[in-house]
């Protein structure tokens, strides 16, 4: 049985906007699942219906059998870790982590045991007697993990609890909560807008658009099978190259270039001859051996690879990251082909025109399989 | 009374560690209370035989007895020991005080009908002059009895942490043994129950 089961949720909110449409997960007992999307895509409102800090406008959320789409947050057995930290700024760190304990009047030995072994795990047993203020970011959100610790919950969220932190620190607590899960062998839900983070903790990746679940699965699966053309440019840095083009007589045929397909290719395609279909290329795809012409625009060295941004067609920007150091000029032509075996193909999206006229996407482009 | 078993003491010695010594800090915030409520009635009197350089120095020491009664608060609460010392040179303020306006304006009230009598109302009601000065020693006796509190529990508090801290540093105490030596026991009294 799933810890966590979450069915046809859906959020909407009292001016009849609706944030999250039909989100279906079943979520296993210790697995570590990131949500990831864009700001307001709806992850974070799925995580605080989970938490129960905001109300089920339809479906049904059941956590170890039990159903609690209408329990108060209290009842349900999950500890939520906050961006923000909220710690009690007068109450010693040690106070911070027995604080929920105290509030159920716990035992006070049961609570010192149970808030050292969290501070052991945490490595802040030297910081138990001091203040918030006297900690540094990583440290209080290692004090906020531990208040989720010392009550032994049975879903941990964790709500951007990285986003405060300078990019070393964060580097360094991402670390520390992977080998915490290890450790702890606890359910996570993870809300994030960093695929980084996304695709280096999650067991399972959910990964969110406009209040829908685009795609879920590994994180490994995302990024070499997207779904759909959103994913394919939101997972991955820096994102998939995308050309709009058609198939011609198996012919890739785009204003900037025309590419001819390989026997596989070609089947795959073959209901879609004459229609127009995207093509996607991660930017470590790309060759230095083909037909296209790229003018190079920039030639970023990164030590371990290069990027090099330039131009197919004159007009369409396109990145390239090549494992050798590279000295290319701005102007430099260089010919650039693509691994037939890492090239992606996707139907157009589906648009629609908006109030003010503008052609808006209401569904991404599905991947051709 | 329930005994504490050494392992028991141990940990909730262990407590005291990582927590303010907040009782000896909230005795001696309620000592302030105490001196407020006596310098709002010693303040409230409409005529008095001592309006004079008495009431200046009164206003100095109330307001130097508060600002050290709060400062001596926090350092307790820190378990800093010095503090004792402050607390328990403020209580003996306190009972001096007793001996000054409050006696003196008793005194000098009962000497004869030539003196004029002390007209106060306090929250809202008319107090007789023994009236006013009973309740003046009662908010100091409360307020310096706080006080002494607060200094001699602050001080046992100290001193039993100081003694626990020497105890781990030196290596008579194993906190981790003795976390998990309490759980056992816990868990056997569980089982048993």
């Amino acid at each position: 049985m799933p810890e966590v089961s979450i069915r046809h949720l859906d959020k909407i909110y009292d001016g009849g906007v609706q944030a999250v449409w039909d989100f279906n997960l079943d979520i296993a007992d210790g697995e570590f699942i990131v949500l990831v999307g864009p700001s307001g895509c709806g992850k974070s409102t799925t995580l605080r219906m989970v938490a129960g800090l905001e109300d089920i406008t339809k479906g049904e959320l059941i956590i170890d059998g039990k159903n609690c789409t209408r329990l108060p947050p209290k009842d349900r057995d999950i500890a939520m870790v906050f961006q923000n930290y909220a710690l009690y700024g007068h109450m010693t760190i040690y106070e911070n982590m027995a604080f929920s304990l105290t509030l159920r009047k716990e035992n006070k030995n049961i609570i010192h045991r149970k808030v050292m072994a969290a501070a052991e795990i945490l490595d802040l047993k030297s910081q138990l007697n001091k203040k918030p203020k006297q900690l540094s970011g990583g440290q209080r959100q290692r004090v906020a993990i531990g208040r989720a610790i010392v009550r032994n919950p049975k879903v941990f969220l964790f709500d951007e609890p990285l986003s405060n932190l300078d990019a070393k620190l964060r580097g360094a607590m991402r670390r520390e909560l992977m080998l915490l899960h290890k450790k702890l062998g606890a359910t996570m839900m993870y809300v994030t807008h960093d695929q980084t983070e996304a695709l280096t903790l999650a067991d399972r990746i959910v990964c969110m658009s406009m209040g829908h679940v685009q795609q879920i699965g590994k994180p490994i699966e995302l990024y070499d099978h997207p779904a759909n053309t959103f994913i394919a440019t939101f997972i991955g840095l820096p994102p998939m190259n995308m050309f709009e083009g058609r198939v011609e007589d198996g012919k890739f045929v785009s204003e900037y270039f025309t590419y001819k397909l390989d026997a596989g290719q070609a089947k795959l395609l073959q209901s879609y001859d004459g229609q127009r279909v995207i093509l996607g290329v991660r930017p470590e795809n790309i060759t230095r051996t083909g037909s296209v012409e790229l003018s190079i625009t920039n030639n970023e060295n990164l030590g371990m690879n290069t990027l090099v941004h330039g131009k197919v067609g004159g007009t369409k920007n396109v990145v390239c990251k090549f494992a050798e150091w590279c000295n290319y000029k701005v102007g430099d032509v260089i010919k650039i082909g693509f691994d037939t075996q890492k090239m992606h193909f996707f139907e157009m999206p589906r648009t629609q025109k908006n109030a003010d006229g503008a052609e808006v996407i209401v569904e991404y482009g599905k991947a051709i399989r | 009374m329930k005994t504490l078993s050494p392992t028991e003491q141990i940990v909730n010695t262990d407590i005291m560690r990582y927590k303010p010594n907040r009782l000896p800090a909230m005795l001696a915030l309620l000592s302030l209370v105490f001196n407020v409520l006596y310098f709002c009635l010693l303040y409230g009197f409409k005529n008095s035989f001592f309006s004079n350089w008495k009431i200046g120095a009164s206003v100095v020491i109330t307001l130097i007895t508060l600002l050290f009664t709060f400062l001596a608060s926090e350092g307790i609460k820190g378990y800093n020991k010095k503090y004792c010392i402050t607390l328990i040179v403020l209580a003996v303020v306190q009972i001096a005080r007793i001996f000054i306006l409050p006696l003196q304006a008793l005194a000098n009230d009962q000497a004869g009908p030539e003196n004029l009598a002390l007209s106060v109302r306090y929250f809202g009601l008319d107090l007789s002059s023994e009236a006013y000065c009973a309740i003046l020693i009662i908010w100091l006796s409360l307020s310096a009895a706080c006080l002494i509190a607060s200094a001699v529990l602050g001080y046992i508090n100290c001193t039993k942490l100081e003694k626990f801290n020497s105890a781990i540093e030196s290596g008579e105490i194993d906190i981790d043994g003795a976390l998990k030596e309490e759980e056992v026991e816990t868990a056997a009294n569980t089982e048993v129950k």
